[in-house]
């Protein structure tokens, strides 16, 4: 019960008279959201220019051999592109080259390798009429120049208004597949790495003992000669052997002790083994150097060699700093909250350090990276001396991306691209629809699962993950709460998404400039600060600049997102690039500063912030290659101002979850937040926030002492007919609107859009992928299978109410097939007992045990399963109380007669639909007005306690002119929910003593 | 299109028998609307003890004692021990420390006596290597003792001591027990029924048997207490004796014969062969005025006040009574070796009406039948003033064997030979339950 406190806050709060005004309509988050493209353009209206037929997914490559080159395409090229111009377009979006610092600073004289974040943009080439969410990875190849080899995912399509609307999905699911193939990469790398410096010391060795012969030999050659000359050899010969003696032990010594680590390496890290014995060896070694240093002077092969020698240390050095840094990788990036390595199962998680390593110095943190490489593989390899100055690699084959990363790496990035075209395949209209119906039907916590496909909800968890390991947000597809979105916090951040664009973007008016690109390598950083309310305060106080910045910004991606004119002809426009899809992380970073630690330094990320500001201008370049903006600027906020009707994807909700959960920070919070939200807007103008009017609902909807709001998920009329019954005060006086009718425009609207996402009802244990794909044809099939059965039977309805009210049904039939086909037809119509189980057996030929009554529903029986009861079997007769039965064979059914008025659009319409999908669609429509009546006879008070004299009309409305029948499927309903809300396994048999009928074709 | 109307069951093989008494789907004054199913047993479950207002324990031949709980229907504890059949299973309360504990006794085929806390699932006592298996037990509350039935007559004390026994019975042991006044204890052995006395000096119990009642020409089945006053007990050929608890005298005599009187000389050489084992008397039980006995595959209302019948029916269930529970409100159920539970109500009768035909009868087994039962059809016997008709108004139809019932509050329990327990219960009340607790998870969870 709400208790008074809170009510009269509620009530007196004139800032709510503003909301409470119109009652009846949905909150926010539960409306449903016209399709944003409205206007004169249908979404099918637009015909695509490009000549490919449907989307695919690039993975192309800078060769520093031949340039951009396209590496493979998902699905297969042939497939695909049609005669699209991979190489073409390959050249087009890998020349927006985002990762600026690849090399670092150059001149350096160690090897530094920078692990660069990923880029995302979105890049357009109108003339092709192609557009691309694109994202820049950079893998390590020791054999490349500058150790780089630069990639690019790209997701292609021809609907620029797809790529920019599932931007936050498609950054997400590519972040995942770039993190896979740079996770093989790096263990890759590191193979490599060891195996080069093994080489390389073996070629010192080489080295040495050449120089040693050499210096002999002039020595030799010096000093006895004249000995040599009359003694002949032998002398020498027995140095020499002596020596190579020595060097054959050391040899060996070597390669016992790479035994010894091979075996180490299984155990524990093989890496931090080596490279800790290398620096033995090369101790072992100074000192032969400094004996062969103090011999400067020696004849000019000897000096060669010398250089030769100096060389390979050289770079035995940076090869060991190289290694340390890819295996420190995982060290550094694990004190990044953000970073969610990539983990598979299958890896040993052994922590267990040899003493040695120890005892030689090694860190931990390197040790304990390395398990991340499964260590399974010590190549045998055979030591090769390496020519230190061979440089000119061009006739060398370059490694193929499954050298690069390893074999299983690879193998799930595949996979996982595959899925990616799978998920995203289709139009965008429907992809939206889809991920609305999947938010709102989250909402509806305590429904959804009757007659939702059960995987159509879970699904949603996958990404939902995925993302979170990107943004460390829990879910993924909200838009920011457009209050929190206005602060100026974000809107800084936009300034530092432009400052990664340094390609086409002059640098200049900060004198700090030079120092720009070691933050815009870690771009991540950048944001996270900004929690803190300190960072807050700082930037508005010192950032003039950057806010007219942001808004000249903020405008392009308006313009850009308006299509006013993408016409620049040759042109590839960069359409956005992730930071503004940030914004929507550094949204979420505000609702969860409270629960994160504060920046550990924070004003050295102050300076950083101060260093970073910087102001850019924009270039016409000639080239053609024209940013539109920055994706810093496509808030999710623009895209939503910029529609006419709001993206509303159930941030609200999760901001009065987090409420919640932190104790209902009472109505100050939300008045602090009204604060900004009015403040803001004044700042830094309209641009980013066109309509500022239009984020007050979404606050006021959650005030956090309005508990009755989303929890159970449901709709605001509602929640107010239950208010209106359950609190004394009558706060929404008109209860009379939550006649079902008035409810059913918007649910049916959910459980239309719901269609197009849920798959066949059966429980299907196929994976994602397969699901993904079938989801419409099964759908239809379904569908098509339902208004097949209404033809087929004019009594169907009596076997759709019993279906509904809980009774079982029992098709009864001597052909499977034929069993078969009736049962997925009825199947549209049957509700699930709850979320994980599932009442459809659509075949079976043992007799029916009384428990099997409890679990299934929707039974297909063989009639061949006994042949002594021609007409019936047995155990059909013996419960045939507890079951109606539709007999395939004699064209029969009996069951209780239907007499009701709520089932008849559902059989009715059955001339007037010729698709199965849009029958489904509509059947699932119908269902769900009857599972929001249920749900209001599940949570109505009025229903369950005596009735009082304020007792709503809804509620004797359902007393007195709810047929009989009618109101058994509701109760039904009704009981379902209330079993699942309760949590309690539906573990129990309802059933009624009513007449059967039978009917006859 | 075509309907028909017609009613269910019409599978059921023996259709004369059933005709009779088929009652419609439609069953306003069944209430039992809800039912779950229990399964955890592997052979024939055949006691049921309840244990208190929420818990009850059911035994049977696999040997397994499980306590359920009966509102949602969890196995709460299993109880493992007995290697055979359970043969008698009683709960037992004492008091502990002023507060009542209740335990349960189990005795098995094993020849062996438990004692089990259905709390903790633990086995507290156990007696093994008894000299025969124990076919009833009985608890005497007053003298805190509990007594077991077997070839012999032992009394033990709370702590699983043997106070006494008598000397061993020859033949047939002990099937049954009542408690009389006065510390003496009726047992029904074989064809007769042995009063014991328990004599109590000191700490010291003694038993001897005071008496033997060789009234009963064949096996005593059914021995139950009626009132203070009164006990009855019942036999294979259909005899029903009322005893006086004080002095063991007869109060009543019944031979209940189903065959009319005007058939007698035609029908006894058939009763003789056919309808022998229908006269017995398997079952009775007593709400102190009325007993109902259960005879053959038929229903006999007997009042002890009046000691005349009131209401009877001859065939009640399409095979062998089993059990009978009298309910408080005039209402009886019947359990039968079918599988089905049948709910009766006494009824006065209107008038007279014309007895249907059978002709009539088997027509409905063909074609179709009205969903209303009209009225019973052996009413050749109305001379009887007072006589009431004994009314089908429901059934449960849920086991395929042999079916016990214990009626609690909260729902019927069903156990049977399918191995399975079925509680039934009231959908309606259930329903609101359900809601009740969703209010109060709402409210526990501050989302009201």
């Amino acid at each position: 019960m709400i208790s008074s406190p809170d009510l009269v806050a509620f009530t007196k709060e004139t800032d709510f008279s503003e909301i409470v005004k119109d009652p009846s309509v949905l909150p926010e988050e539960l409306s449903v959201p016209l399709y944003p493209y409205t206007g004169d353009t249908t979404p099918w209206s637009k015909t695509s220019g490009a000549n490919f037929t449907k989307d695919f997914i690039l993975l192309s490559e800078f060769s520093e051999q031949v340039g951009p080159q396209p590496l493979l395409t998902v699905p297969p090229e042939t497939k695909a592109c049609g005669t699209f111009d991979l190489n073409h377009f390959s050249l087009r979006i890998m020349s927006v080259d985002y990762q600026t610092s690849l090399t670092g600073p150059a001149g350096c004289g160690s090897l530094k390798l920078n692990f660069v974040e990923d880029s995302k943009v979105v890049l357009g080439d109108s003339r092709e009429g192609a557009f691309a969410y694109v994202h820049h990875l950079t893998l390590y190849d020791l054999e490349a120049r500058g150790f780089v080899r630069p990639l690019c995912l790209a997701y292609v399509s021809s609907d620029e208004n797809k790529i920019i609307q599932q931007f936050q999905q498609l950054s997400a699911e590519f972040s995942k597949v770039s993190e896979c193939l740079k996770t093989g990469n790096r263990k890759n790398f590191a193979n490599e790495l060891e195996i080069k410096l093994r080489d390389l010391e073996h070629t010192r060795v080489v080295l040495l003992r050449e120089i040693e012969r050499e210096v002999n030999n002039a020595s030799v050659m010096c000093t006895n000669e004249r000995e040599r000359m009359l003694n002949g050899i032998p002398t020498l010969d027995v140095k020499l052997k002596e020596k190579s003696l020595s060097h054959r032990d050391e040899v060996k010594l070597q390669e016992k002790g790479r035994c010894e680590i091979s075996r180490k390496a299984e155990v524990e890290c093989e890496k931090g083994n080596r490279s800790c014995i290398t620096y033995d060896r090369d101790e072992q070694f100074g000192g032969r150097r400094k004996n062969k240093q103090d011999k400067g002077s020696c004849p000019t092969p000897l000096a060669d060699k010398g250089d030769e020698l100096a060389s390979v240390e050289k770079s035995i050095q940076e090869f060991k700093s190289l290694l340390k840094q890819v295996t420190c990788y995982r060290t550094r990036k694990l004190r990044d909250s953000e970073y969610s390595p990539y983990e598979p199962d299958d890896l040993p998680h052994s922590f267990e350090f040899d003493l040695d390593d120890l005892r030689h110095g090694q860190l931990a943190g390197p040790v304990l990276e390395c398990n991340v490489f499964p260590c399974t593989d010590t190549p045998l390899h055979s030591l090769k001396p390496i020519n230190s100055i061979s440089s000119c690699r061009f006739d060398k084959r370059l490694k193929t991306l499954e050298e690069l990363c390893d074999d299983y790496f690879h193998q799930q990035a595949l996979q996982q691209l595959n899925s990616i075209e799978r998920t995203f395949r289709g139009d965008t209209c429907h992809l939206y629809s889809q991920q609305l119906c999947r938010n709102l039907l989250r909402n509806l916590k305590s429904t959804n699962f009757l007659f939702e496909d059960p995987c159509d909800l879970e699904e949603e968890v996958g990404l939902q993950i995925g993302i979170a390991g990107q943004h460390s947000v829990r879910q993924p597809s909200f838009l920011p709460a457009p209050s929190i979105l206005s602060e100026p916090v974000s809107l800084e951040s936009y300034v530092s998404c432009v400052e990664m664009v340094p390609i086409k973007l002059e640098l200049g008016g900060s004198s700090q400039s030079t120092a720009v690109p070691s933050y815009v390598n870690t771009p991540a950083e950048d944001n996270r600060p900004l929690t803190s309310s300190v960072v807050e305060t700082e930037m508005e106080n010192g950032c003039v600049v950057s806010a007219s910045d942001c808004q000249e910004n903020v405008e392009m991606c308006v313009s850009a997102l308006m299509k006013t004119s993408i016409s620049s002809g040759d042109s590839i426009e960069v359409l956005g690039t992730e930071k503004s899809f940030r914004s929507q992380g550094s949204n979420i970073l505000m609702d969860t500063a409270l629960q994160r630690p504060p920046p550990l330094s924070t004003t050295a990320v102050l300076e950083g912030l101060r260093q970073g500001r910087v102001t850019t201008i924009r270039t016409c370049s000639e080239d053609s290659i024209e940013v539109l903006c920055t994706t810093e600027s496509i808030l999710p906020e623009d895209l939503r101002a910029s529609y006419s009707c709001a993206i509303d994807e159930e941030s609200p909700e999760q901001e009065t979850d987090e409420k919640d959960i932190s104790h209902n920070q009472e109505d100050k919070q939300v008045e602090c937040v009204y604060g900004v939200g009015n403040k803001v807007p004044g700042d830094h103008g309209g641009a980013c926030m066109e309509d500022p009017q239009d984020f007050y609902p979404a606050v006021t909807l959650t005030p956090p002492d309005c508990p009755m709001t989303l929890t159970l998920g449901r709709s605001s009329s509602q929640d107010a007919c239950h208010a209106s019954e359950l609190i004394p005060l009558s706060l929404l006086d008109e209860p009379c609107r939550i006649v079902p009718d008035d409810l059913s425009d918007c649910f049916s609207y959910r459980s239309t859009t719901a269609s197009t996402t849920s798959e066949c009802t059966f429980p299907t244990c196929l994976p994602k992928n397969k699901r993904e794909g079938g989801t419409r044809r099964r759908r239809g099939r379904v569908g098509r299978a339902a208004l097949q059965f209404l033809q087929q039977f004019p009594f169907a309805v009596h076997a759709v109410f019993s279906l509904l009210c809980g009774r079982t049904l029992v098709v009864l039939g001597s052909e499977e097939a034929a069993v078969r086909r009736l049962v997925t037809a009825l199947s549209v119509y049957m509700p699930h007992l709850s979320r994980y189980r599932d009442g459809i057996q659509p075949w079976t030929s043992t007799p029916l045990q009384l428990t099997d009554l409890l679990n299934w529903k929707l039974i297909g029986f063989n009639r061949m399963c006994c042949f002594t009861y021609i007409n019936m079997p047995h155990c059909l007769g013996h419960y045939s109380r507890y079951l109606s039965i539709l007999d395939v064979d004699q064209k029969t059914l009996r069951c209780p007669v239907y007499s009701g008025t709520l089932l008849n659009p559902l059989v009715e319409p059955r001339s007037h639909f010729k698709r199965g999908n849009t029958y489904f669609m509509f059947a699932q429509s119908v269902q769900s007005k009857l599972v929001t009546t249920a749900f209001l006879l599940t949570f109505s008070h009025g229903f369950h306690t005596p009735r009082r004299p304020w007792e709503s009309t809804w509620t004797q409305c359902f007393h007195s002119e709810i047929h009989r029948d009618d109101k058994k499927i509701l109760n039904y309903l009704s009981e379902l929910i209330k079993l699942h809300f309760m949590e309690v396994p539906p573990n129990v048999l309802r059933f009624s003593y009513t007449t059967n009928s039978i009917f006859k074709l | 299109m075509l309907r028909w109307i017609l009613g269910g069951r019409e599978a059921q093989g023996t259709v004369e028998k059933s005709a009779a008494l088929f009652i419609g789907e439609e069953q306003p004054k069944n209430c039992f609307t809800e039912m779950q199913v229990l399964k955890g047993h592997f052979d024939i479950v055949r006691f049921l003890v309840q244990i208190d207002d929420l818990r009850f324990a059911s035994a049977g031949d696999d040997g397994l004692v499980l306590i359920w709980n009966v509102e949602t229907g969890d196995c709460l504890i299993e109880l493992r021990g007995h290697t055979q059949q359970i043969t008698a299973m009683i709960s037992y309360t004492f008091i502990r420390g002023g507060n009542a504990h209740t335990a349960l006794i189990t005795a098995s085929s094993d020849r062996t006596l438990s004692l089990w806390d259905p709390d903790s699932g633990n086995r507290v006592q156990n007696i093994s290597d008894l000299q025969s298996p124990v076919k009833c037990l009985l608890v005497l509350v007053c003298l805190d003792v509990w007594l077991s039935g077997g070839n012999e007559l032992c009394v033990w004390n709370r702590d699983f001591e043997l106070q006494c026994k008598t000397v061993h019975h020859s033949d047939a042991g002990i099937s049954a027990m009542v408690e009389l006044p006065k510390n003496f204890i009726a047992a029904a052995m074989d064809k007769e029924i042995v009063i014991f006395k328990l004599n109590l000096s000191g700490s010291d119990i003694a038993v001897m048997a005071m008496r033997h009642l060789a009234d009963h020409q064949d096996t005593i089945h059914s021995l139950i207490h009626i009132n203070d006053g009164l006990f009855a007990s019942g036999s294979h050929i259909g005899e029903l004796i009322i005893w006086d608890s004080v002095d063991w005298t007869i109060q009543a005599y019944e031979h209940i014969l189903w065959e009319e009187p005007a058939r007698d000389g035609q029908s006894e050489f058939k009763l003789n062969h056919q309808k022998q084992i229908e006269r017995s008397i398997q079952h009775m039980s007593s709400d102190g005025e009325y007993i109902v006995a259960a005879i053959g595959s038929g229903l006999y209302v007997y009042n002890v006040l009046m000691k005349s019948v009131v209401a009877y029916r001859r065939i009640a269930h399409d095979s062998n009574v089993l059990h009978t529970v009298l309910q408080q409100d005039g209402r009886l159920m019947s359990c039968s070796e079918d599988g089905s539970v049948r709910m009766w109500e006494l009824q006065d009768l209107p008038l007279p009406a014309e007895p249907a035909s059978s002709g009539f009868f088997g027509m409905f087994g063909t074609f179709g039948r009205s969903s209303k039962q009209t009225g019973p059809p052996a009413k050749k016997i109305p001379e009887v003033p007072g006589l009431r008709s004994l009314e089908l108004i429901g059934d449960l139809i849920g086991h395929s064997g042999a079916v016990q019932v214990r009626f609690k509050e909260k729902g019927l329990v069903t156990c049977s030979t399918d191995h399975l327990l079925i509680i039934w219960k009231d959908g309606e009340f259930q329903s609101q339950l359900r809601s009740l607790a969703v209010f109060q998870k709402l409210e526990e969870n501050q989302e009201l």
